[in-house]
């Protein structure tokens, strides 16, 4: 009994630290996809002076093509918003 | 359009930075700004001459002023706070004689003027006045408003010279069914499209004509620097900053309220009914903002400034955009009681008026100090914040602490 515990443990230990890892590996991949879709016109400074919730990033990234923002795909337009609404929300 | 025209013939100039547009050259000064004309030297010493201001955002560059650093009956240019829509344009000296001002649209008699000649044909006036940005105190709305986070300090008084903004549109004879301006301006859109102004605002004719508008070659006394507008700019004091357009190509006459860039959408506008915090309107429900509302500042002490003794200077500044402030009051105990402070008199029309008052302090403690100032109409600042999704106008009463320890 103590060694199925003690496996368990183990299991959940290096399940729930590369679930950790991986969570973090795609917030850092994120991170970097805003860099590359949201410096070129503004710094990132106009971006995380915000606190907002996650529909008014919506409409925040989609008034950025009224401004001449190439149109993001769909992955990266959930990735950004995720990343935002987890950082900058309100 | 003409302003395009004029914009591209300066584009010449800055052909090099646009090829460049989108690559940072980071800088060490001051901390904080980065830009894309670091390398122009103009720009790097007006930055470097606002090395206290709190920089909000690098790219474009906006910088306020600490209420503390306001403390000058007339804002010195090192302090006095900065705004942009869009990239400062790269100019050199020789712009100052090349520079053009059209006159245009709905008049009998379109101009085209060298700075020189301006200066020639009108006569040349120096005013105090006060300017502040829309959205200064937006830091303070909740929920939160989008857009650059001012506090306190996107107020200034300083000293412009220039002509007046009256006699220039007189001398074109505007037509009688006009009503409105429309500003444009050499900035860069941040896209970096020509094509695009960054901001084209307006303000109505019954307002252009007060003579108080200048459109200014010079700050306190010298050129304007480049980051202010050099070498030409707008000031209609008293309105949101931004009709005080900078780096001022062309005023085209209107016979319609002006449809330009940050005229047509959601910005300098508020809501034309109370709502709730939260609401979010669309376009028709929202009005253009006009004169500024009635505000002030406490410039001294330094928020959170200890005090050794039961008495304290206290003194700021107060406004009211086109009106006259008419009192300032003080409160140690949360709006309990209030006392009058000594206002002095605007040192000419929308100029900010200073106030100044000697406390006693009950004894010792921890005090919050209010400022409320009252315009000639009778209205007072507000203690909380009308909520607009731009998070405009908050003219909500100023607050600092001190602990008195004897
Ligand atoms: C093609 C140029 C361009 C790109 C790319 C761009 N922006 Fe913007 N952005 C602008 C302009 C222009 C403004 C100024 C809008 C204004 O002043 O109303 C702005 C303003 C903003 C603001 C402040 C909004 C406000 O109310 O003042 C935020 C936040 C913002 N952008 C976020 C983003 C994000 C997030 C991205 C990436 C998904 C992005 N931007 C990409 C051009 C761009």
């Amino acid at each position: 009994m103590l060694k199925i515990i003690t496996i368990l443990t183990i299991y959940l230990t290096i399940s729930s630290s590369s679930l950790h890892a991986e969570n973090k590996s795609i917030d850092s991949k994120n991170k970097i996809l805003l860099k590359e879709k949201c410096s070129s016109c503004h710094s990132l400074k106009i971006i995380y002076q915000q606190r907002l919730s996650k529909s008014r990033w919506e409409e925040i990234i989609l008034s950025m093509h009224k401004h001449g923002m190439t149109k993001l795909t769909k992955s990266d337009y959930i990735n950004i918003i995720k990343y935002l609404s987890k950082h900058y929300n309100q | 359009m003409m302003h395009q025209y004029s914009r591209r013939n300066f584009i010449k100039y800055s052909s090099k930075n646009l090829l460049t547009l989108g690559i940072l050259s980071y800088f060490s000064i001051p901390a904080g700004i980065t830009t894309l004309h670091a390398h122009k030297e103009s720009l790097v010493s007006d930055l470097k001459n606002k090395d206290q201001l709190t920089i909000l955002n690098d790219r474009p560059i906006n910088a306020e002023t600490p209420p503390h650093l306001l403390d000058d009956s007339i804002t010195p240019t090192s302090r006095h706070f900065v705004r942009n829509n869009g990239l400062v344009p790269d100019l050199n000296v020789a712009d100052q004689k090349n520079w053009t001002l059209k006159i245009n649209g709905n008049v009998n008699n379109p101009k085209t003027y060298t700075i020189k000649e301006l200066k020639k044909q009108f006569e040349v006036v120096t005013k105090v006045l006060q300017l502040e940005c829309g959205g200064n105190g937006r830091a303070f709305f909740d929920p939160p408003a989008t857009g650059n986070q001012w506090t306190y300090g996107a107020i200034s008084c300083s000293e412009w010279t220039g002509v007046r903004l009256s006699d220039v549109l007189s001398a074109s004879n505007i037509k009688s069914n006009s009503i409105y301006t429309g500003h444009y301006s050499a900035d860069i859109h941040l896209s970096g499209d020509l094509e695009k102004d960054v901001i084209s605002r307006g303000i109505p004719i019954s307002k252009a004509l007060d003579r108080d508008n200048i459109i200014a070659f010079a700050m306190n006394g010298s050129d304007l620097p480049l980051i202010h507008g050099y070498p030409l700019r707008l000031i209609c004091p008293g309105w949101p900053g931004s009709t005080s357009q900078k780096w001022l190509t062309r005023i085209e006459i209107l016979d319609h309220i002006h449809d330009g860039m940050k005229m047509t959408g959601k910005s300098y506008k508020v809501p034309k009914k109370p709502i709730a915090p939260g609401t979010i309107l669309e376009n028709k429900d929202l009005k253009i903002i006009e004169s500024m509302p009635i505000k002030s500042l406490i410039t001294y002490p330094k928020n959170g400034k200890d005090n050794t003794s039961l008495n304290m200077k206290v003194r700021g500044h107060a406004w009211a955009g086109d009106k006259k402030v008419s009192q300032v009051n003080i409160s140690i105990d949360y709006g309990a009681t209030w006392m009058k402070t000594s206002l002095a008199a605007p040192v000419n029309s929308h100029a900010w008026q200073d106030w100044n008052i000697l406390i006693d302090f009950p004894g010792e403690g921890y005090f919050e100090i209010w400022a409320r100032a009252t315009d000639e109409e009778n209205i007072s600042q507000p203690f909380s914040i009308s909520w607009n999704s731009k998070g405009y106008l908050n003219n909500s009463v100023h607050r600092i602490y001190t602990n008195i320890k004897i």
